[in-house]
């Protein structure tokens, strides 16, 4: 009977929240704003590199034959492109580069030319000038007899694999940033509305009738969870734009998966947490507009967490943050984003995690139970804890 | 079977201050109780402990020979004092949802709401937010949120206060009918003389103890207290103070009390001496009367 009571008190949170156009502006806001960051990337995002090469026609001698194709495989090796024109003269090709408006000029001679910006792409430099050996030399082999096979066969090198080792890691950190301010916002604004549906049927005098039918904990309960699904509803809003990108086949930022995969854990367990402990608090208070003030040191809490999970990447204090129970659901799952979070880690703190709302729900329950039913002033938790 | 609701030696405190002091309360079918007292006396906490909101530092509440459980509760009915709706539900939806919360199905639930509605003459606004509905109506819909279920038991506290003349009526026939079809019903009043004609059985509270209890024309008929009502308004010095004096003096006259044995015509001749009086009776004492010469004698012991 007790669940039915919770699932029923559950049920009509989650009714009445539908019912709010409030709710679905929220969730149209978060679905455009999700679908930008998915989409605007893309757009923006020219993906690969593309190197604008000036040929100087009708110079004394003709491109070596190869040497376009050269330049491509070498551009490619790069996760690059090569794009190629022709002008009519040398001085129109130093022009173009002086102007940036090609990135390299070649003047195919007997003594081949490669006119390129001071500073300018080293990368690029190397491969034409490799394209360039290398189509001599096809041509100079083939010269001394040797058909195309054996030209291949002689000048075949192993491929050669270009790893940075100061990997970028922008990706991942823009992941762990908006994961973490999601959190954060959703976190604050179920917690406020747990707090203040809370303080409105206790100044309403609602709780009055409702006590008389179901146990105070059910009473908690039920709102914590028709709280945190609505709060999931909008969660799942904002990920359906990355699950589609997803599945599209689109790139994500780096870590955005894993800590959306594994981070649900910690998500649920800060809902229940915090949902929880404002419910109860906001069983203090005498009227709705004291449920913010009795919030305080909770969002206090909320808004540090915010802005250390972003600092302390990396620290000790970030690992220390990720396992204590109050401020895991937002620092382990940015730690997940970047990557940074060890197996033991996540153990330890999803264990202290659940023995915390264990003992969260009992004693939630019991501030409430004697909090709802003291009506006249404000309580402070040692005195709804020491009534009886 | 014992189809009845017994408080029993129930006491509470609230830190140093005793709300309730071994209060015993019988709520037996077919009858309409009275727990009845001023403000503060601790009607409200013996309802939520009735309710098991509160537990008692000590006693018991039994329904039907055993204590009551959550079960039992879940098929009582409760009026709060403190009125609240959710503002910003419809009417429909609130009842069912009540009615659901004490365990009827949503048919059920359905059903019945709509029945009510029909009876408190809101059928077309059941889809209306309850913001949008008058204090009268909400009242209203208050008291359907008690019924929704088809109570065994009643507990309603205050069910009068701020009613206007037409939900008084209402509301007294819904609670006669409620106990004419066998059921148990409570209420609470700090107006006695509101509910004097109502209720049958009275629990009078005062500083949370019981200072009289019982059957109302049993008390007012042992009580040796006579009260002579005469149309005109009576001069104390017509009358000789060791015989009657004068109770009250209102826009219908004289409430005169009788002293034990006194002869009430020889009273209504010392009236008659001064004024003609066209209209007269020997009444027995009002509930106010009993509860202040019940109080009274418990001050003085």
């Amino acid at each position: 009977m007790r669940a039915r009571a919770t699932a029923l008190v559950a049920n009509r949170e989650l009714r009445e929240a539908f019912r709010r156009r409030s709710l679905w502006v929220v969730f149209l806001v978060l679905l455009v704003g999700s679908s930008a960051l998915m989409i605007v990337p893309e757009l923006l995002d020219e993906d690969t590199t593309r190197y604008d090469v000036v040929m100087v026609e009708g110079a004394a001698t003709t491109p070596p034959a190869g040497f376009e194709a050269a330049v491509r495989a070498g551009a490619r090796s790069v996760d690059s492109d090569a794009r190629f024109r022709s002008v009519a003269s040398e001085a129109r090709a130093r022009a173009l580069v002086d102007d940036d408006r090609a990135d390299v000029a070649v003047v195919p001679d007997g003594q081949p030319v490669v006119v390129i910006r001071s500073g300018g792409d080293e990368t690029l430099l190397a491969i034409v000038q490799q394209a360039l050996q290398r189509a001599t030399l096809e041509g100079n082999l083939g010269a001394l007899g040797l058909d195309a096979g054996e030209v291949d066969e002689a000048l075949r090198a192993p491929s050669v694999r270009v790893e940075q080792v100061a990997v970028d890691d922008s990706d991942r950190e823009a992941a762990a940033a908006i994961l973490s301010l999601v959190l954060y916002l959703v976190l604050l604004m179920l917690m406020i509305q747990a707090a203040n549906g809370v303080a409105i049927e206790k100044a309403n005098r609602i709780s009055e009738v409702l006590l008389a039918v179901v146990r105070p904990g059910a009473l908690l309960f039920g709102k914590v969870i028709g709280v945190a699904l609505v709060g999931s509803a909008a969660l799942a809003v904002a990920a359906l734009p990355v699950l589609v990108k997803a599945a599209a086949g689109g790139d994500l930022p780096a870590g955005l998966g894993p800590a959306l995969g594994g981070g649900i854990a910690w998500i649920v367990l800060g809902l229940v947490l915090y949902l929880t402990i404002a419910g109860a608090l906001g069983a203090l208070v005498e009227r709705q507009e004291e449920a913010g003030s009795v919030l305080t040191p909770l969002s206090i809490l909320l808004v540090a967490t915010y802005v250390l999970a972003q600092s302390t990447a990396g620290t000790t204090l970030g690992a220390v943050l990720a396992i204590f129970p109050l401020t895991s659901p937002i620092v382990m799952p940015t730690r997940i984003a970047l990557g940074e979070a060890s197996t033991a880690e996540m153990v330890a703190s999803l264990a202290l995690g659940v023995a915390t709302v264990v003992v969260v729900l009992r004693l939630g329950a019991a501030i409430y139970r004697r909090g709802i039913v003291q009506t006249g002033r404000k309580l402070s938790i040692t005195e709804a804890l020491r009534s009886p | 079977m014992d189809a009845h609701l017994a408080v029993r030696g129930v006491s509470q405190r609230f830190g140093q201050r005793t709300v309730l002091d071994d209060v015993d309360l019988d709520v037996p079918a077919g009858r309409v109780i009275g727990l009845l007292g001023p403000n503060g006396a601790g009607k409200t906490t013996l309802m939520r402990i009735i309710f098991g909101v509160l537990a008692p530092d000590a006693g018991t509440v039994e329904w039907r020979g055993r204590a009551a459980t959550d079960d039992d509760r879940r098929g009582w009915g409760y009026m709060p004092q403190e009125r609240g709706l959710y503002r910003d539900m419809r009417v429909l939806d609130l009842l069912v949802w009540i009615a659901r919360l004490h365990g009827l199905d949503r048919a059920d639930g359905t059903r019945r709401a709509r029945h009510l509605l029909e009876q408190l003459d809101l059928a077309d606004r059941e889809e209306d937010v309850i913001a949008k509905l008058s204090g009268g109506m909400a009242q209203r819909v208050q008291l359907a949120a008690a019924m929704v279920h088809g109570p065994d038991l009643l507990v309603l506290d205050e069910p009068f206060a701020g009613l206007d003349p037409g939900a008084v009526q209402f509301l007294s026939n819904v609670i006669t009918e409620h106990t004419a079809s066998g059921r148990n019903l409570v209420l609470s009043s700090h107006q006695l003389d509101l509910v004097e004609d109502l209720c049958e059985t009275i629990t009078l509270i005062d500083h949370g103890r019981v200072v009289l209890q019982g059957d109302v024309r049993e008390l007012k008929a042992e009580s040796p207290n006579r009260w002579l009502r005469v149309d005109v308004p009576v001069d104390p010095s017509w009358l000789d103070a060791r015989v009657a004096t004068v109770g009250a003096i209102d826009a219908r006259g004289t409430r005169v009390r009788l002293a034990p044995h006194a002869d009430p015509g020889e009273v209504l001749d010392a009236v008659r001496v001064h004024r003609r009086v066209h209209d007269f009776a020997v009444e027995a004492p009002s509930l106010s009367e009993l509860f202040l010469e019940a109080t009274g004698v418990d001050r003085a012991a």
